[in-house]
């Protein structure tokens, strides 16, 4: 048995979602379009498949995550839809009920948040809303795990008996004369043959065709006499209601709502978590307060993850490995295994996936604390108040979130622009995100600024940080005034209550990037240490070599020597480790630490090292953000994403070192 | 008549006309700004745009630029319901929520209304 969720955003369908599921979760992609689609079995019911549909609002064709769940629930046909509603919200979380009504599929509706409601003096009488909605309601509070098995026999139940919702009806015959009601009704007479025809549940497109939705329209293929007559009736509803044609269905949805409401529900006066959410908010998003706070939040996160917890569990995990290692070299040498072999173990898979992993613990920290500013609520407010700003660079508010994220890493980065409305915006965005310097690059860094500038070490990573910025806002100028003119779209966006983010959501999170790093260490960067060790331990006969110089990646390598020369960078073994950084960032300081036997320092002179500290910045994401790029926006997109971004980190570290060397350095 | 661009903090506004068109409209109205509705005006951003709003017992925003296609008039003052309103909804509201039962085989009776799917009633 198939199930669809739907529901609002901040409706707590994620929550929801893994109460029902469990772990077992499969998490795709909806053909066609970028929006992530989660699939998962329902504990306890081994024939069924639900599918978590992405937050919306309507089913109105305004953003893709609504034209997606619109299609899901048209063509897919779900044996049952489970509709989360919000108690907290109601009103306006029923106005995706009412049209979800309208598809004509057996559905259950779970009041979430029940306990909240309860908590604070308020109360829906549930028989009488299951009366006047003509479906099952069942309440439940997903954070607590209450109500959930009732929840899940009811879907069973309605999928089983395809028990469809008893009422569409749901325009008044009495309101203003009944010009809605009449309108609706004239034209499901016209039309039915066509939506019959169309596979479209009748009332659904019956509401579309009023409201003048072209999707539907075109679908129903209607001829010239029965569009104009249609029309009419439209014109002399408009006339009658005094209301436009979509304002007048709005509108009736709105006054069913709130009918149903006045008989079933009993509000709060005003919760406890709203009145919270306010205080949080007088400071959070002050006039004076909003921007030191969010620097402030934003240095205690990254302070946090770099210096405190992150740096701590590196630590740990850095000495694991060193002791293995270790262990390992010595064991292999009491063995008497080959030269080759404990080579390849000791400096090619350990000193590369080594190095790699302990790079974990920062990741995990940094997605922990972005994870509880999103499910917070928090990143909303930073939307808020960023909007003027980026709307400036031609962005809305909204896109912070995928840049705030791109610090972190650009893979989830790209991926989160998928809640962006309109795809200018998005492609926009995600073009940007190279520039906001991910955690994978903090290697490079750390261990350049070590072996060269260890006096100004925070100085020169703020620096390059704030330079990748800087460099991010002249090139979304240049978007703007080139591939994407014209206006970022209206930002019209939800402010929820500030909330605890449940413990579950936030470890099932971490575990999924956790593994994804974990796969990805053993898998790609495995195989490019493995490669790379390869390569320059070999020359061109096959034999190998004592100086890695006659090597057979120091001759490959030469190749960009002429290209990279002006900037400083002409060596070899700097080529080679840039060439793998595109494998993953993280392996531009393994692979330099394989190559350069003696210590970098006495190797390089610090101009040149800043050189390739801009370069490495600015130079193009690695395999995995460019694969991304490319399953968001296509793949010549990502190939001249690739490109682009050498070429500004050339331009860039050409610009750096000529500074320098003008002030006199080096 | 005034936009709700033109709000004061604190004002409690009623909508009466929508501007705009196409999907951004169908959106202001999914939202719940249909001509009738009340909006509260919260605050302004601190750099002075978008707004915040609150409607439906819920919190908004929006930018200047679109607050400006809303025409509102001032709402009247909001009467507060009175104790007896109040308990006797208290009392509907009692009893707890939890341990709904599903009913045992086939149609449920509570709402079968002979009609198995009524989407006209005209007929």
């Amino acid at each position: 048995m198939k199930f669809a969720l739907v529901g609002n955003q901040n409706s707590g369908k994620t929550t929801l979602f893994n109460r029902l599921t469990g772990a077992k979760q499969h998490v795709g992609n909806f053909p066609g379009v970028t929006v992530d689609r989660k699939d998962g079995v329902i504990k306890g019911h081994n024939d069924t498949l639900i599918t978590d549909l992405p937050g919306i609002y309507s089913m109105s064709p305004y953003s893709s995550e609504e034209i997606v769940s619109r299609n899901f629930v048209l063509n897919e046909k779900p044996h049952a839809i489970i509709n989360i509603v919000d108690v907290t919200n109601i009103e306006r979380n029923l106005y995706l009920t009412m049209q979800l009504l309208e598809m004509n599929i057996p559905m259950v509706v779970a009041l979430n948040m029940m306990d909240e409601l309860t908590a604070n003096g308020g109360g829906i009488d549930v028989n009488i809303m299951e009366q006047l909605l003509g479906v099952p309601v069942v309440p439940i509070s997903a954070a607590k795990n209450e109500g959930i098995e009732e929840l899940v026999e009811h879907a069973v139940h309605v999928a089983f008996y395809q028990e469809r919702p008893v009422r569409q009806d749901l325009c008044d015959k009495t309101e203003h004369g009944g010009a809605v009601h009449r309108c609706l009704h004239g034209i499901s007479h016209l039309i039915e043959d066509h939506a019959q025809q169309a596979e479209l549940p009748l009332r659904f497109a019956v509401s579309k065709v009023v409201e003048g939705d072209k999707l539907i329209i075109s679908r129903l293929a209607l001829d010239k006499n029965e569009e104009e007559a249609m029309e009419h009736i439209v014109q002399q509803m408009e006339k009658e209601r005094g209301l436009d044609r979509s304002a007048a269905i709005a509108d009736m949805r709105f006054s069913f709502i709130q009918k149903l409401c006045d008989e079933s529900v009993t509000k709060p006066t005003e919760s406890r978590e709203h009145i919270r959410s306010r205080r949080i908010d007088s400071f959070l998003t002050g006039k004076y307060t909003a921007i030191p706070a969010f620097i402030g939040i934003m240095g205690l996160v990254f302070w946090l993850t770099f210096n405190v917890i992150g740096a701590w569990l590196q630590g740990l995990l850095e000495t694991g490995i060193d002791k293995l290692t270790e262990l390992t070299d010595n064991a292999l040498t009491k063995a008497n295994v080959n030269d080759v072999i404990h080579s390849l173990v000791i400096d090619g898979i350990f000193a590369g996936v080594g190095s790699v992993l302990s790079f974990l613990p920062i990741i995990v920290t940094l997605f922990f604390f972005l994870s509880l500013l999103e499910d917070s609520g928090y990143i909303a407010r930073v939307a808020f108040f960023m909007d003027k700003l980026l709307r400036k660079i031609g962005l809305s508010g909204r896109s912070i979130v995928p840049m705030l994220i791109g610090f972190g890493c650009s893979v989830p980065a790209v991926m989160a622009t998928r809640t962006l409305p309109s795809e200018r915006d998005r492609k926009m965005t995600i073009l940007l995100t190279p520039f906001m310097s991910c955690t994978a690059k903090l290697p490079i860094y750390a261990f350049f600024v070590n072996a060269f500038f260890p006096k100004h070490g925070g100085l020169i990573m703020i620096g390059l940080y704030l330079l990748g910025i800087l460099v991010g806002i002249l090139a979304a100028y240049l978007y703007k005034g080139t591939l994407f003119r014209g206006e970022a779209v209206p930002f019209v966006m939800e402010l929820p209550n500030y909330r605890m983010p449940g413990a579950r959501n936030v470890i099932q999170l971490l575990w999924e990037k956790a593994k994804d790093f974990l796969q990805k260490a053993f898998s790609v960067i495995l195989i490019a240490t493995i490669a790379v060790w390869f390569l320059q331990s070999f020359d061109m006969h096959m034999n190998m070599v004592d100086d890695a110089e006659n090597s057979i990646l120091a001759k490959a390598a030469g190749i960009f020597a002429p290209i990279m020369k002006p900037i400083g960078l002409g060596d070899w073994r700097v080529l080679v480790s840039l060439v793998s950084g595109f494998m993953a960032k993280e392996s531009v300081v393994s692979t330099l630490e394989i190559l350069y036997s003696d210590s970098v320092a006495s190797t390089m002179t610090s101009l040149s090292a800043a050189s390739l500290l801009v370069f490495s910045l600015l130079y193009t994401p690695c395999v995995a953000a460019v694969a991304s790029v490319k399953r968001e926006l296509g793949r010549k997109w990502a190939a001249a994403l690739v490109l682009w971004q050498c070429a500004i980190a050339w331009a860039a570290a050409l610009v750096i070192r000529a500074i320098l060397i003008l002030m006199g350095v080096g | 008549m005034n936009t709700l661009k033109e709000a004061r903090i604190g004002q409690t506004v009623r909508v009466e006309k929508l501007g705009g068109d196409g999907a951004l409209r169908q959106h202001f109205l999914d939202m719940g700004i249909i001509p009738g509705t009340e909006i509260t005006l919260v605050k302004y951003a601190p750099m002075g745009d978008p707004l915040e709003l609150r409607l439906h017992g819920y919190e908004l925003t929006l930018r200047l630029a679109d607050a400006a296609q809303i025409e509102v008039s001032e709402a009247e003052e909001k009467k507060t319901p009175s104790k007896k309103e109040t308990r006797k909804k208290k009392n509907r509201a009692s009893g707890s929520w939890r341990g709904r039962k599903v009913p045992p085989k086939g149609q449920r009776n509570s709402f079968a209304s002979g009609n198995d799917n009524e989407i006209c009633s005209c007929r």
